[in-house]
C-alpha cells in the first residue's frame, strides 16, 4: 500500500470521526440544551383531558329548604352530522321523516308525547344544518337507553344520554329571583373561560354543552354555583387510542357552592298569592264613578301585572319579592321552545319574563311625597329648609288645601317671563290642581301626608323652583340620598336605576329621542309633577322599598341582600352577608317624627270621606276591601301612591313598615304596586294588609315541594306505585308484572310516615305528613288532595 | 485465552490457520449493536394494536440467525474469487432491479419488494455489497496499471456501472438506497487513486446533478420536501416536519439519563412514525437518553476503527477497496439514519445498520462484516 493510498485513507479517517463527533454533539445539544423546551410538547402530545361536569351548587331558602336542585334525565338528542351523513336532508327526505317518524313513536310510547313536527321544528329552530347537536326530548324514561342503544342503525345521528338539568321543586315560586338557565353560547363560553388559566385544574371552565344562568339568583351567583369540572387524563398514541388513565393526573369533579338565599319560600308563596288575588280584585272592582256624566270614560283596569316587595329594614334582607305574572322556570330546562320563549317575553300578554321589583320603573305617585317632605324640612344646601319662618312657614303651620294651589303673583310673572324667554310661549298656567279636586282643612306635615295633599307639595316644590334663595334641584338631592336614580345594589342581574328628573336629565335625555320628550326646558311643572312622584320620575319597586327601608331604620340606605349565606358543597361557609350599607341620610328626630306620624296617620289617621288616612281603609274595614288589622300590636307606618299613566289606569302603590314602636325596630317593609289597576288606597294597600295580617297572626301555611308532593300522592293511593308497564318493561318483566298490577289498591300504607289523628274530625280525610324539606323544619303536613 | 476457544472452532478443509487471523472485536461490537438493536425493536412494536408484542422480534431474531450464516459463510469463502464472479454478479444486480419494478411489491408508493409469502425481500439491499465487490473488481483488475491512477475512460465507465443500479433504485423511488450507491461509489473511486481534479470534476457533476434533481420534476414533491426539511422547517408541508418534529422530541424527552427501557412515553405513545425502522433512532435517544445514545455511537465508532485499520493492512487493493465501501457504505447509513432523527440530515428513508427492524437490511450488513472478515482473516496469506 503506498503513500497516496495511506493518505486517502487517512482522510477517510477524519471524515469517519467528525461525522461521528457531530453526530454525538447534536444529540448532546438535543438532550441537554434543548431538552426543557421540546419535553413540554411531549408531554402534551401523551395526555388527552377529557372534561366531565361538575354537579351545580343548589339554591336554599333562608330555612334551607331547596329552591333548586338538580337530578339526572335521560336526554335525546340528534348529532345533525351523523343524521345528515346518512340520511341527506334534500336527497332523503322522505326517509328522514320516516326515521323521525320512528323516533316520535318511541319516544311517545315511553311516555313522552312526541310529534313529528315537534322533532321538524327543534332541529329547524337550531339555525344548525349539518353540524351541531339538537336535544329533541328531555327527560325520557331511562329504558330508551337500551332501546336506542341496541339500534343505532335503525336510528342515525340519535344518541342518548344521562345529563344533569335543574329542578325547581317549587315550581314558579320566587321563579324571578331565581332566574333560569340556558345552553351557553360561544360568546359567554368565550368570555367566562377567559377568567381562567386552562391549564389550571381548579378552573372553573364551561363545557360546549354546559349550561349557564342566564338571568336573577342563577346568572348572579353563576361563577359560585358553576362547579369545577372533573378531568380525566388519559395517555393517548398518535391515534388517540387510549393506553392508560393516568390516575395521578386525574381529578374528580368539585360541585358548585351552595346559596343560601334571605328568601323563605313560604313567604314568597305567600306574597305571590297576595299579589295576585289584589289584581285578581281590581280587575274586578266597580270603576270609580265619574265626577262628570260628561267626562270620558277612564281607562279599563286590566290589573294584569304587579309586584310586591318584602325588605327586613334592619338588615337590607329581601323576604320575599313577588312579580306577576310569573312563569315556570322549568319549563327552560332541556331548552324552551321558540314560541315559549316569546310568550314569556309577550308584552301583550305583560312579559311574563320581566321581574318587575327590579326591573319595572314606574311613577312613584304619592309615595314620593315622604322624599318632598323631608326636604322641605332639612336645611339641605341652605341655611333654612322651606318648611321654616325663611320659606313657606313652619311644617307645623296649619294650611288649607282648596283642592288647587296658585302661585303667587309676583313669582307667577317671574316663571311666566322665564317660560317666555326660553319656548316665546305667552302663557303658562299658575295653578295646580289636585286630580281629584279634593279639598282637605287645616294640614300640617302629617296630615298633608296622612291624607296625601298634593296642593301641599305643590307649594313647596314651586317654591323650589322660583324662589331664589333655595336650591331649585333639593328634591331631587335628597331623592338621591333616598337611593333613587341608581341600582340599588342588590346584585340581581338586570336592575334598572330609575329616573331622578333634572333639568340637566331632561336636556339630555331629549338629545337622545327628542320625540319623546317633546321639550328640552324644565319648568314650574315639572319641579311641581316630581314632588308628587309624577313627571319623569322612575322608581323600580325594589328601589322604592328600600328608600322606606332607609326611613324605617333610622336613614340607614343599605344594599338589599338577595344571599345569605355561601357555603361549599361539603357544608363549609364559605362567605356570610352582612347587612351592607351604601349610603346614609341625616333623619333628625325633629324631622323622623312628624312624618313618621303622617305614615302612621295614613294607615291610621279617622275621619269622613276624603279627609282620613288614605289607607286607613284597607287596615280598618273589611267592608271596603281590608281587613280589621291589629295595628295595636302591630302598628303600621305607610304611604299610598296612585301614579297616572297616560292612556292607562292608574298604577296603585303602597309601601309600608312596622312594627312602629319605640321599644322594638321594625321588622318588615313591604311594597305593593298593581299596573294599571287604581287607586293605591284602596287596591294596593289591602294586599299588603292581607299579606302582614296572614304574616304575623295567622301561621302561612308551608309550601310543599313537589316531591312532598308526590310523596303525598305516593301515600293516598299507594296503587299509583304499580302503573302500567312500558313496553320496555314488558319483554323483561311481563310474567312477575301481570300479577301485581291487578292488585287493589291498599288501604294499608306505612305507619312510619303517617300520622293517623286520634281525635275524628269533621274532614274523614287522613292527615299525612311527610318529612321537611330541610332538616331543622318539622315535618310537612300533606295539603287536602 | 481467545486463541483457546477459537482453536475448538471446527476447521474447514484448506483454511487451516484462517480463524486465528479473524477479528473478534468487529464480531463483538456488530452483535453488541445487534443486541441492543433488537431490544429497541421490541420496545418499539410491543404497542403494536394489531399484532402480537413480539412479533417484530421474532421476525428480526429469524434474519440475525440468517445473518450470522451468512456472515461466517462469506468470511470462509475467499474474497480473491469474488473478482472472477463480479461481472455475473453485476448482472443478477441489474436483472434483480429491473425485475422489482415489475414484479415487485408495492409499499407506500415504493416498488422495492419481493414478495414471499409473508417474507419481504428488498433487493436493493443486497445490491449493495454486490456494487462493492463490482467496483472493487473494476478498479483493480488490471495487473498493468497497478498503482497508477485511474483513467478518464476508467473513471467515466465505473460511473455508468453505478449509474445503472442507481437509475433502476430511484425508479422505485428509493432515494435513500441510491445515496448509499452514490456515497460507496465515491469512497471506491478516492481510495482508487483518482487523480484529485478527477474527483474535483466528479464532485462539480455531483452538484449540478443534485442541484437539477432538486430543481426538476424528477422527484415528487414529498422527496423534495423530505431533503430540503432539515434546512427549512418552517417551510416544510405539515407531515413532514411532523416525523422530523416528533423524532426530536422523543430525543430530547430522554435527556441525558433517558426515560429507561421501556418507559419513553413517545415511544409507547409511537408519536414517531416509523420507529422501529428508520427511526429507530428516536427510541434508543429516548429511552437509554444521551448515555445510551452516545454508546451507541461509540460502539458503531469502534466498528468503523476496526475496519479501518483492516482496510489499511489488507493484502491487495482489491480487498482494501472492498472494505473501504462497505466502511463508507456503514458510515453513511450510520450518519444519515442518526441524523435524519435529529435533524441534521434530510429524511430519506435509510435504515440504521444492525438496529433498524427489517431482514434484507440486516442480512445485507452480515454479509458485508463477512467480506471485511474474509479480507482481514487473509491478510498474510
Amino acid at each position: 500500500m503506498n503513500d497516496s493510498t495511506q493518505l486517502r485513507l487517512r482522510l477517510i479517517g477524519v471524515v469517519i470521526v467528525s461525522l461521528m463527533a457531530a453526530l454525538v454533539a447534536r444529540l448532546w445539544f438535543l438532550q441537554s440544551v434543548e431538552s426543557e423546551a421540546l419535553r413540554s410538547i411531549a408531554e402534551g402530545n401523551l395526555l388527552k383531558e377529557v372534561l366531565t361536569p361538575a354537579s351545580r351548587g343548589l339554591i336554599l331558602d333562608a330555612k334551607g329548604r331547596p329552591l333548586v336542585t338538580n337530578k339526572r334525565v335521560t336526554v335525546v338528542s340528534i348529532d345533525l352530522a351523523e343524521l345528515d351523513r346518512v340520511l341527506p336532508a334534500t336527497e332523503m327526505e322522505d326517509e328522514r321523516v320516516e326515521m323521525l317518524t320512528r323516533l316520535a313513536t318511541e319516544l311517545s310510547g315511553s311516555g313522552r308525547l312526541t310529534k313529528v313536527a315537534d322533532l321538524q321544528s327543534a332541529i329547524e329552530a337550531s339555525g344548525l344544518r349539518n353540524i351541531g347537536k339538537v336535544t329533541v326530548a328531555t327527560d325520557v324514561s331511562p329504558e330508551l337507553f337500551v332501546f336506542f342503544g341496541e339500534r343505532q342503525d335503525d336510528f342515525p345521528g340519535v344518541q342518548i344520554e344521562s345529563k344533569s338539568v335543574r329542578v325547581y321543586p317549587y315550581g314558579s315560586v320566587a321563579a324571578h329571583v331565581l332566574g333560569y338557565m340556558g345552553r351557553i353560547d360561544q360568546k359567554e363560553l368565550k368570555s367566562r373561560n377567559a377568567e381562567w388559566n386552562l391549564d389550571d385544574p381548579t378552573a372553573k371552565v364551561y363545557l360546549n354543552d354546559d349550561d349557564i344562568g342566564k338571568t336573577g339568583v342563577e346568572y348572579m351567583f353563576e361563577g359560585e354555583l358553576h362547579g369545577t369540572p372533573g378531568r380525566d387524563v388519559y395517555e393517548v398514541d398518535r391515534n388517540q387510542r387510549v393506553i392508560r388513565r393516568r390516575d395521578e393526573l386525574s381529578r374528580a369533579p368539585i360541585a358548585g357552592n351552595n346559596v343560601r338565599l334571605t328568601i323563605d319560600v313560604d313567604i314568597q308563596k305567600h306574597v305571590e298569592q297576595e299579589l295576585a288575588r289584589g289584581l285578581q280584585t281590581a280587575r274586578e272592582a266597580e270603576p270609580e264613578p265619574k265626577k262628570n256624566p260628561t267626562d270620558p270614560d277612564p281607562p279599563v283596569a286590566k290589573a294584569s301585572a304587579g309586584s310586591a316587595t318584602l325588605l327586613d329594614p334592619m338588615t337590607g334582607d329581601i323576604i320575599a319579592m313577588a312579580s306577576y305574572p310569573t312563569y315556570d322556570p322549568n319549563d327552560f330546562v332541556g331548552g324552551i321552545s321558540t314560541a315559549k320563549f316569546n310568550a314569556l317575553n309577550d308584552k301583550a300578554a305583560f312579559q311574563p319574563i320581566l321581574n318587575r321589583a327590579i326591573q319595572g320603573q314606574y311613577a312613584p305617585g304619592s309615595t314620593f311625597k315622604l322624599v318632598t317632605a323631608y326636604a322641605a324640612m332639612t336645611p339641605g344646601p341652605r341655611d333654612y329648609p322651606m318648611l321654616s319662618a325663611q320659606g313657606i312657614g313652619g311644617y307645623l303651620d296649619p294650611k288649607d288645601d282648596p283642592g288647587y294651589y296658585t302661585i303667587p303673583d309676583d313669582l307667577c310673572k317671574v316663571q311666566r317671563d322665564e317660560a317666555k324667554k326660553e319656548t316665546g310661549v305667552e302663557f303658562t298656567s299658575c295653578t295646580f290642581i289636585n286630580p281629584d279636586l279634593a279639598k282637605h282643612p287645616a294640614l300640617d306635615i302629617t296630615k298633608a301626608i296622612a291624607v296625601s295633599s298634593d296642593a301641599y307639595f305643590y307649594e313647596i316644590a314651586a317654591m323650589y323652583d322660583l324662589r331664589k334663595d333655595f336650591d331649585s334641584n333639593t328634591i331631587q338631592m335628597a331623592a338621591e340620598l333616598f337611593g333613587f336614580g341608581r341600582t340599588t345594589g342588590s346584585g340581581l342581574p338586570g336592575e334598572f336605576p330609575g329616573v331622578v328628573p333634572t333639568e340637566k336629565y331632561l336636556k339630555e335625555a331629549y338629545a337622545k329621542a327628542p320625540a319623546a320628550f317633546g321639550r328640552d326646558y324644565w319648568v314650574t311643572a315639572d319641579t311641581v309633577q316630581l314632588s308628587v312622584g309624577q313627571g319623569l320620575n322612575l322608581v323600580s319597586p325594589l328601589q322604592l322599598t328600600n328608600a322606606y327601608a332607609t326611613f324605617a331604620n333610622g336613614g340607614k340606605v343599605l344594599a338589599p341582600n338577595v344571599a345569605k349565606e355561601l357555603t361549599a358543597a361539603d357544608g363549609k361557609v364559605l362567605r356570610t352577608w352582612a347587612p351592607r350599607q351604601v349610603g346614609s341620610v341625616d333623619i333628625s328626630p325633629e324631622i323622623r317624627g312628624p312624618l313618621l306620624n303622617g305614615l302612621l296617620g295614613a294607615v291610621s289617621l279617622p275621619g269622613p270621606e276624603g279627609d282620613r288616612g288614605t289607607a286607613y281603609d284597607a287596615f280598618h274595614s273589611i267592608a271596603k276591601g281590608g281587613i280589621d288589622f291589629a295595628l295595636d300590636e302591630f302598628p303600621i307606618a305607610g304611604k299610598t301612591g296612585t301614579a297616572e299613566v297616560q292612556g292607562k289606569a292608574d298604577s296603585a302603590w303602597f309601601v309600608g313598615f312596622g312594627p312602629v314602636k319605640p321599644e322594638e325596630p321594625p321588622r318588615y317593609v313591604i311594597s305593593v304596586l298593581l299596573e294599571e289597576s287604581g287607586f293605591g288606597g284602596r287596591l294596593a294597600a289591602p294586599v299588603a294588609a292581607f299579606a302582614l295580617n296572614d304574616l304575623l297572626f295567622n301561621a302561612i301555611p308551608s309550601v310543599a315541594s313537589s316531591d312532598q308532593l308526590q310523596q303525598c300522592q305516593d301515600l293516598r293511593s299507594p296503587a299509583a306505585f304499580t302503573r302500567e308497564p312500558s313496553k320496555y318493561e314488558v319483554s323483561v318483566k311481563r310474567t312477575t308484572t301481570t300479577t301485581t298490577t291487578t292488585l287493589a289498591p291498599s288501604s294499608t300504607v306505612p305507619t312510619t310516615t303517617v300520622a293517623v289523628p286520634t281525635t275524628t274530625t269533621a274532614n274523614t280525610e287522613q292527615r299525612l305528613t311527610v318529612p321537611a324539606a330541610a332538616p331543622n323544619l318539622p315535618p310537612l303536613e300533606c295539603p287536602p288532595p | 485465552m481467545t486463541a483457546s476457544v477459537l482453536s475448538r472452532v471446527p476447521r474447514l478443509r484448506g483454511q487451516d490457520g484462517l480463524w486465528r487471523y479473524i477479528d473478534p472485536s468487529l464480531i463483538i461490537a456488530s452483535g453488541a449493536i445487534t443486541a441492543l438493536g433488537t431490544l429497541m425493536i421490541f420496545s418499539a412494536t410491543r404497542n403494536n394494536p394489531t399484532l402480537p408484542a413480539t412479533y417484530f422480534v421474532e421476525r428480526q431474531g429469524a434474519a440475525i440467525a440468517i445473518g450470522l450464516v451468512v456472515m461466517g459463510l462469506v468470511a470462509v469463502f475467499d474474497y480473491r474469487k469474488l473478482r472472477e464472479l463480479a461481472p455475473l454478479g453485476f448482472l443478477g444486480l441489474v436483472a434483480l432491479l429491473g425485475g422489482v419494478l415489475v414484479v415487485g411489491q408495492e409499499i407506500n408508493e415504493t416498488r422495492a419488494w419481493f414478495q414471499f409469502g409473508s417474507i419481504q425481500l428488498q433487493p436493493a439491499e443486497f445490491a449493495k455489497p454486490v456494487i462493492i465487490v463490482v467496483l472493487a473488481a473494476f478498479f483493480t483488475g488490471d495487473r498493468a496499471t497497478e498503482g497508477q491512477p485511474p483513467t478518464v475512460r476508467r473513471l467515466l465507465a465505473a460511473l455508468v456501472l453505478v449509474a445503472v443500479p442507481i437509475g433502476l433504485i430511484m425508479r422505485q423511488p428509493d432515494l435513500g438506497t441510491a445515496l448509499v450507491f452514490g456515497v460507496i461509489a465515491t469512497a471506491v473511486v478516492i481510495m482508487a487513486g483518482a487523480r484529485p481534479r478527477h474527483l474535483l470534476a466528479l464532485a462539480l457533476m455531483l452538484t449540478f446533478a443534485t442541484t437539477a434533481v432538486l430543481t426538476s420534476d424528477t422527484l415528487d414533491t414529498y422527496q423534495r420536501d423530505r431533503l430540503t426539511v432539515f434546512i427549512n422547517p418552517d417551510k416544510a408541508s405539515a407531515r413532514v416536519s411532523y416525523n422530523l418534529k416528533q423524532a426530536q422530541v422523543a430525543i430530547s424527552n430522554g435527556g441525558i439519563p433517558g426515560q429507561g427501557l421501556f418507559h419513553g412515553s413517545q415511544t409507547r405513545g409511537r408519536f414517531v412514525p416509523e420507529q422501529q425502522t428508520d427511526f429507530i433512532f428516536s427510541v434508543v435517544g429516548e429511552e437509554l437518553g444521551f448515555i445510551g445514545g452516545s454508546m451507541l455511537i461509540g460502539l458503531f465508532c469502534l466498528l468503523f476503527l476496526r475496519m479501518w485499520r483492516i482496510a489499511s493492512v489488507a493484502r491487495d487493493p482489491f480487498g482494501a477497496l472492498i472494505v473501504v465501501g462497505v466502511l463508507a457504505m456503514l458510515v453513511f447509513q450510520v450518519f444519515q439514519s442518526i441524523g435524519m432523527t435529529m435533524g441534521i440530515m434530510p429524511i430519506t428513508g435509510i435504515p440504521l445498520p444492525f438496529v433498524s427492524y427489517g431482514g434484507s437490511s440486516l442480512i445485507t450488513t452480515y454479509a458485508s462484516i463477512g467480506l471485511v472478515l474474509s479480507v482481514h482473516m487473509r491478510r498474510f496469506s
